[in-house]
């Protein structure tokens, strides 16, 4: 395998670790403000994210690192003919960002509320806006890019849901559609998210954009030995300290 | 407005903005380390209390770092995606390194001394803060070989349209980069210790209960101000010497140089016409350029006048001189800021050491919050003279700002977000500043961590 072909799949791996990690982040967001009825219940939702969230979200600043560094014309050409949108994105990730982190910093219903708000409607607008920016990018086409937000959005609220079933106990759990089988429940919902991600960049190669291919978008072939280097020093060591952060916080979360 | 001139001011507003939270990150992550490592070797409980107060306002703050860092990882695409791609050869790699060594370590392992006070063994917990002190060091050494590349290319060609890179190590190594780096993180400690020092003397001059924890703060917080000043004045020698070298035309523009001098004097105070061509009124002290920018006090230096009628032959017609007021003045302030934050630190350990009754008075309360702002005001002058100053040029001598935008924008676009993320981060900062305040005018915590893990305890979110 050729290093563009390389490169195409672990940009390809990096946006699927996104949506299947910042996933149910997104999910769990828009799910604590639904399902949560008192400020503590909500702080229990989110609290299952709480430690991850943040790292979770480096997916994607990678996945955007990588495409520029790989691929440099289809990161100036995606980027900059989605302009809107992509700003859109950004004040969802900031402003969900902030509201996360700044939530517990002040002891006052109201100002949680607003937070929770803030949390919930950034995690909502992220995965509909990218969805349609990656999918109109694709295909070049409105509908089906709309299309792809909505469906995104919505297998982000299945997934979150899996999430919390998995990381919650008793009444929080009890309100989250659940099913006997929680990890399973959780691997069938990221494998959703995966297959659909990997699916929408397979289908459209070796076509980056309409009128762009992969082969043509590429970084120099040193500057992608030196890129793949990088790789597969960072990524095993990522995935392992990663990992072992998700089994420190392995208990289930419980109000009572 | 054009669209370049909208997207030049949307870097500028965003970047100085980013720069604004960034550095305090940097510095107090470190701090932060330093202070829950002195608790774990002397068991003296002011030092966790210390900690766990300056650690809350590390959050808070840190928050608005990442989410700001995001708006820059995709601005170079969507307002500059001509340069992205004369660029991308060079200039992805150290983006994606950043996000791959440093921004992962940084936030899982911030979640993990967060989330982990009971949860975490005492040395790992304390491991994980240290982690994130050192991810943001990378972090900043990544970003600047990418911004030093764009002063004084490296390890390159230029092959058709754009550029390619042909040796990695030359760009991670670039002298620029190396002194660039240790500019910065001594400015960042800087930063870090006047927002320790300046709380502390804040709570001393109100007779907070706390005194003994704060006075070790408001120590430790000016001998890292003063130690860091040490290291931002030796570095920034050192720039200064590099500049004349590879960027002469900025260290004209910085020193208002109309033309050529053997020796040259260092302006204190130059007056020029409006259009900055022509120098009107200066107090100079003479030789003392020459010597700051080589090491020679007789050596000479070129003037705007010349190098841009060199650069006019060199590069074709053209102005090849940056903002002249602008790179003069960031200039000067960026050191004026820098040397009043450093005196103000001294005067500080003086008075804690020696006159502890006049801590108390009036005015240090009102000082001490001053003394946090000024090395953030010392940053952004920074670094607005070191991007003003190489103008016209976005990678020097290779590509023009000018040619860098991004084709098929408009300017309903570009106005459109810069509106939006001027109005948003004016919002942030005012929520910002008043979280650090609500929460740095409380009394650090005084409960002790839990010691055994209780299933049922009630979760509250533990930040």
């Amino acid at each position: 395998m050729d290093l563009t072909t390389l490169w195409f799949g672990i940009v390809v791996f990096f946006w699927t670790g996104f949506f299947v990690l910042e996933g149910f982040d997104f999910g769990v967001g828009v799910l604590a403000r639904l399902l949560g009825r008192t400020d503590r219940e909500r702080a229990a939702y989110l609290e299952t994210i709480g430690p991850h969230w943040d790292g979770n979200e480096v997916w994607l600043v990678v996945a955007i690192g990588a495409m520029f560094a790989a691929f440099p014309a289809w990161y100036a050409e995606l980027l900059s003919t989605s302009y809107l949108p992509v700003v859109l994105a950004l004040v969802g990730l900031i402003v969900r960002g902030v509201a996360l982190e700044w939530r517990g910093k002040r002891d006052d219903a109201l100002w949680r509320r607003r937070c929770d708000l803030g949390i919930a409607l950034g995690s909502a607008m992220v995965p509909l806006v990218l969805g349609a920016v990656l999918v109109g990018g694709a295909t070049g086409n409105f509908a089906y890019a709309i299309a792809g937000g909505v469906v995104l959005l919505a297998l982000c609220l299945v997934h979150g849901a899996a999430f919390l079933a998995l990381r919650t106990s008793g009444e929080l759990r009890a309100r989250v559609p659940h099913t006997s089988r929680d990890a399973l429940f959780f691997a069938a919902t990221s494998v959703v998210i995966a297959g659909t991600i990997v699916a929408l960049f397979v289908t459209s190669f070796p076509r980056a954009m309409p009128g762009l291919a992969y082969g043509d978008a590429a970084a120099s072939p040193y500057a992608l030995k030196i890129l793949t280097w990088i790789g597969a020093a960072c990524v095993p060591l990522v995935l392992a300290y990663q990992g072992w952060s998700y089994w420190v916080f392995r208990r289930r979360v419980a109000t009572s | 407005m054009d669209v370049l001139e909208l997207a030049r001011w949307q870097f500028a507003v965003t970047t100085v903005y980013h720069f604004w939270s960034v550095p305090i990150s940097i510095g107090l992550s470190a701090i932060v380390a330093g202070l829950q490592t002195t608790w774990l070797i002397t068991i003296k409980d002011d030092y966790l209390r210390l900690t766990k107060f300056f650690g809350k306002l590390l959050v808070i703050n840190f928050a608005l770092g990442v989410v700001t860092g995001l708006v820059q990882e995709f601005q170079f695409g969507l307002n500059w995606s001509a340069y992205s791609r004369f660029v991308g050869d060079v200039f992805g790699i150290p983006l994606a390194l950043e996000g791959l060594l440093a921004f992962f370590l940084e936030s899982t392992f911030l979640g993990l001394w967060i989330f982990g006070w009971d949860r975490l063994p005492k040395a790992i917990h304390l491991a994980a803060i240290w982690i994130v002190a050192i991810g943001t060091q990378l972090s900043a050494y990544v970003i600047l070989a990418a911004n030093s590349w764009m002063q004084h290319p490296v390890g390159y060609v230029i092959e058709g349209d754009r550029v390619r890179l042909t040796d990695f190590v030359a760009v991670l190594t670039n002298d620029t980069a190396i002194s660039a780096a240790l500019h910065t993180a001594a400015a960042c400690f800087v930063t870090g210790g006047a927002l320790v020092a300046g709380i502390s003397f804040w709570h001393l001059a109100r007779k907070s209960k706390d005194e003994n924890a704060f006075r070790k703060g408001a120590l430790i917080g000016s001998t890292v101000v003063l130690v860091a000043a040490l290291g931002v004045i030796g570095t920034g020698d050192q720039q200064m010497k590099l500049v004349a070298a590879q960027q002469p035309m900025k260290l004209a523009a910085a020193e208002a140089l109309f033309h050529t001098e053997r020796p040259a004097a260092f302006s204190l105070v130059t007056i020029g016409n409006l259009d900055g061509t022509r120098e009107l009124w200066s107090v100079k002290a003479s030789h003392i350029l020459s010597f700051l920018a080589t090491g020679d006090w007789n050596a000479e230096i070129q003037g705007i006048t010349e190098l841009q009628a060199q650069y006019e032959r060199q590069y074709g017609p053209g102005s090849y001189a940056p903002n002249i007021p602008l790179t003069f003045w960031s200039f000067r302030l960026m050191i004026g800021f820098g040397v009043l934050a450093a005196l103000l630190a001294a005067v500080g350990i003086a008075i804690t050491l020696r006159r502890r009754r006049w801590l108390t008075n009036k005015w240090v309360a009102r000082v001490a919050l001053t003394l946090p702002i000024l090395p953030l005001l010392a940053n952004s002058t920074g670094w607005i003279f070191r991007e003003t100053g190489r103008q016209p040029w976005l990678a020097f001598g290779l590509f023009k700002t000018q040619d860098g935008v991004s084709p098929g924008t408009t300017v309903a676009e570009v106005a459109l977000s810069l509106a939006v993320f001027t109005l948003l981060y004016g919002a942030l900062a005012i929520i910002e500043i008043s979280l650090l305040k609500r929460n740095a005018q409380q009394l650090p915590p005084t409960e002790k961590p839990k010691q055994d893990d209780d299933l049922e305890r009630p979760m509250t979110f533990a930040y």
